[in-house]
Parts: C-alpha cells; structure tokens; sequence
C-alpha cells in the first residue's frame, strides 16, 4: 500500500491510493461551547437535500447528545473498539504528538481473516440508522417502567455527569475511507475543492463506502439502490445559489446556525497536503496558528477537513480520545483569549459568504482581569472579513454595539 | 414500527451512567460554565444562587445539593472576577 503523509497524526500511514490533493480543501470550525442542540443545522440540511423518498433515515447533518448518543447509534463507540481489537493495542500518542497506534486503514491490513477489508468498518444494523436522537435527552422512566416519566420532577433518575452536544457533517477528508473502499471508484475527491462526491451513475450500492466510513456519513438509499452522502452544498460553494450573486456561500447547515458556533471556508492545499500558511484566513488561523480547532477522531487517520473547539467543561480524557492531544491547549487558549482570537471568533455567522481574509483594526482596551489563573485583557478591536474578490463582506467588533432605540416607532423594526 | 413494547434490557433504552471520569475538576469546570453563561447575560449574584437553588434548573440544582452554599459562591465570585466588567 503507498505510502501518504497525515499530518493530524504527524507521521505517515498506509493509504491505498497515492498521494494526491486538491487546489483548495472545503474546511470548517465549530465551537462545541457554543452548540445548544437546537438541529435548526439538521433541518436545514434535511429539507435541502434528503426530503425524498427512500431518503427517510439519511440525516447528512446531525447533531447527537455525547457521551451517550450517537447516530447511527454508538458509531464511535464500535470503530474505536474495532480499532482497538484489530490492532491488539490501545490508541497511543507520543509526547511529541505523533500517533503510535493504527489507523484505520493499517489495521486492516493485519485484519486478515474471512471477510478481509481495504478498510476497517462495521455496517450499522437498520436499527441503529433509524432512530436519531432517542432517548439522548429525555430520562427513561424507572427500572421495569419503560415509556414512563416520573411525575415528580426532581425525583427523575439524575444525570450527574457532563454532557454536550455534537453537530457532525461528512469531515470531505484529506484520505476519505468511503473512497478508499469503494470497488467501482465511483468516490471522488472535487480538485477545485476538495467536496468528497458520490458518482450516482457509478455506484453500484455495495455499501462499502458506507461500512468503510469511520464516521458514518455515507449512507445506502433503499429506493435507488445506492448510496448517497454530503455533497456540501457544492452549488453555493461554487457561487451557484441564486442568492450568492456568483460569490462562494457557506452551506445550508453553516448558515442556519441559531447558536452562530459554526464557520466554514475554503483553505489552500499544497502538493504533499499539507495547507499552504495562509496567516489571514480565519479557518488557516485558528486550525494551525492559534490551534483552538482540533479533528474529530484524528487517529482513524482520515485526516477530517471539520474542526472542534472542545467543551471546556468536559473531562479531559474523554475529550482527548475524540479530539488527540491538542486538547488541553486549545482549551487554554479558549478560556483565555489573546487579542487576535476574540476578535476572529467575532466572525462567526456575521456574513453567509465564505471568507477568505480578515484584517484587525485595533480598538481602545475596555478591560483587563485575570481568568482562570491568566492575564486577560480585551479590547475593543473591529475585524473585516474580505471575500475571494478581495471585497469586504463584514465588519464587525468585539464589544457588541448598545443600541438604543428611538422614542417614537419603539416596537417598529 | 415494532409492535412489542420495549423492554428495560432493550438495547434501544439508553441508560446514562456516570463514568469514571467523573472527579471534582469537572464538577467546579461545570459549574463554572453554568456561571458564567448567565453572567454574561447580566445576572446578579443572588439571581446566579437562586438559580442553583431551584430544582428546575438541574445542573446548577445537583452542584448546590452536593456542596452548598459556600461552594456556588466561591466559583460565582471566582468568575464573576473572570468576565464582568459591567
């Protein structure tokens, strides 16, 4: 198997397919802080796309209720145990950050056995594709009571723990499991952008793509007789939704975020993979310089292109296991903001164009305190966001604006 | 739809438990978050105890009814200090 470079894992992996990357890569950063489950993102998405029969089951966005939930449920439970029963070791990472168990892929390839795979990957039962969400937030009645609530309400069975919510779309990996698996190569990765596409004249409906998938979002339509997933709105990334007026647009999920914890945008990609240093774009800026944004399951070695800002309030171990061992920095970082992050995290769902560059104009300090054990100090700073055209799009500042309405027309907009 | 009603042991029943993980620091991170979130929408202190007093309000409720009074105080003033500057 050749040989590619992943640099979420900081070390090479097996991939069955040569090296091969395109011009710019569909990325983006949601801030679990932020995300209060409301799937205003999943709606959005279902009535744009999968409204159709035979489309019932298919959510290509969701949004589950962790530790618990999961859709389908317990996927991330089952390939991390897969992965660690085929591999015969835990998930390891070194102190430098470098990933020392397998991905994927490399258990696979020990994986020999009757039914061998390109990929390791489990197909989901139709139960466990059917019922998104259930029972994630709502206390089961008491033991031998199933469909039951309690009538008094502070006696329901106590959640003691943390929980938060996890919104998920297909990751367009850098090395896509679904494309690897596929024995038609119906899969392909868009050179424009990187949107990791079905064939529908190609596929054939093995499901491969759709066992392969680490995180499950290739999904079989029962009506077709193939598969399906997330296309990322490549018509508004392309500028093609009669509301763009020929402008890159952020997706349908992106740009119905009530909570605002989503940005998506376009990063440039270099030849080996790596993102070509892009200082100035918002996405480039908090994935690699300010490293508040970390993959989803980076040692599945998919090299997911969609980046968290974990929950601060979580345990650590946890988080490190879904997001690796950036996690302790990003949530420092988080908690105690520099100048230039709370200014770029202001550009969150100001503008449903996708933009390519901020510029910061400083503002007076407003305040300064210790949190958290840090010295923390915010001014007033204005950030712009420039689209691909060099054209602002928006512009905003970090202390919201007070606005006082005038005495006459008080309830008028 | 199945028409057998489901069972407690039905893989379908989701039963939270707490993990391992559980420990002290997650309790005072949570707590935090719960303070601060209000705080930045401009609560006073004693709106902040009163919510973690009340029953309906479950999170904040289990942090006040496991350590008291003294405890939501202390990570109310450690945060108030952290993110008001009204």
């Amino acid at each position: 198997m050749p040989k590619v470079f992943n640099w979420q894992l900081g070390r090479e992996m097996s991939y069955p397919y040569e090296e091969h990357h395109p011009e710019k890569q569909f990325a983006f950063v949601f801030n679990l802080n932020r995300c209060i489950g409301c799937q205003t993102c999943t709606m959005a998405c279902k009535s744009t796309w999968t409204f159709s029969k035979g489309q019932e089951y298919m959510w290509w966005n969701n949004v589950e209720t962790k530790p618990y939930g999961g859709y389908p449920q317990s996927w991330d439970i089952k390939i991390l145990k897969l992965l660690e029963e085929a591999s015969g070791e835990p998930q390891r990472w070194d102190d430098n950050g470098v990933y020392q168990g397998k991905t994927i892929f490399e258990a696979a390839e020990k994986r020999i056995g009757l039914e061998p795979q390109r990929v390791l990957g489990y197909l989901p039962t139709d139960e466990e594709w059917r019922f998104p969400n259930i029972y994630e937030d709502t206390p089961v009645g008491k033991p031998g009571e199933p469909m039951t609530f309690d009538t008094e309400g502070t006696v329901l069975p106590e959640h003691k723990t943390w929980f938060f919510y996890l919104a998920r779309i297909c990751n367009h990996c850098a090395y896509p499991g679904c494309l690897a698996a596929c024995p038609r190569k119906a899969i392909y990765k868009r050179p424009e952008d990187g949107i990791v596409l079905i064939d529908q004249t190609r596929c054939r409906g093995y499901r491969k793509c759709v066992e392969a998938c680490p995180y499950k979002k290739a999904m079989y339509r029962p009506s077709t007789r193939i598969s399906e997933k997330c296309i990322g709105c490549y018509p508004r990334i392309e500028g093609k939704d009669p509301e763009a007026g020929g402008r890159p647009m952020e997706t349908r999920c992106m740009a119905a975020c009530i909570g605002q914890i989503r940005l998506q945008g376009l990063v440039k990609m270099s030849k080996d993979g790596s993102w070509v240093e892009d200082r100035d774009n918002p996405i480039y800026y908090l994935v690699k310089v300010a490293k508040v944004a970390l993959p989803l399951y980076p040692q599945f070695g998919t090299a997911p292109n969609g980046f968290y800002m974990p929950p601060r309030w979580v345990p650590r171990g946890y988080l490190k296991q879904m997001f690796g061992p950036g996690v302790d920095e990003a949530i420092a970082k988080y908690l105690a903001p520099d100048r230039e992050l709370l200014a770029v995290l202001q550009l969150f769902r100001r503008t449903n164009r996708i933009i390519f560059r901020y510029e910061i104009q400083e503002g007076p300090k407003v305040y300064e305190t210790t949190t958290h054990g840090k010295p923390f100090v915010m001014y007033n700073d204005t950030i712009i966001g420039y689209g691909e055209d060099g054209k602002e799009l928006v512009r905003t500042q970090v202390e919201e604006p007070f606005h006082v309405r005038p005495a006459t027309h008080q309830n008028s907009i | 739809m199945a028409s057998k009603e489901p069972e407690p042991d039905d893989p379908l029943e989701l039963t939270g438990v707490v993990l391992a993980v559980q420990d002290e620091t997650s309790l005072k991170d949570m707590a935090a978050c719960f303070v601060e979130e209000f705080l930045r929408d401009g609560w006073s202190d004693e709106q902040l105890r009163a919510m973690f007093r009340n029953p309906h309000y479950r999170g904040p409720y289990l942090v006040w009814r496991q350590k008291g009074d003294a405890y939501v105080d202390a990570v109310i003033q450690d945060v108030r200090g952290g993110v008001s500057h009204a």
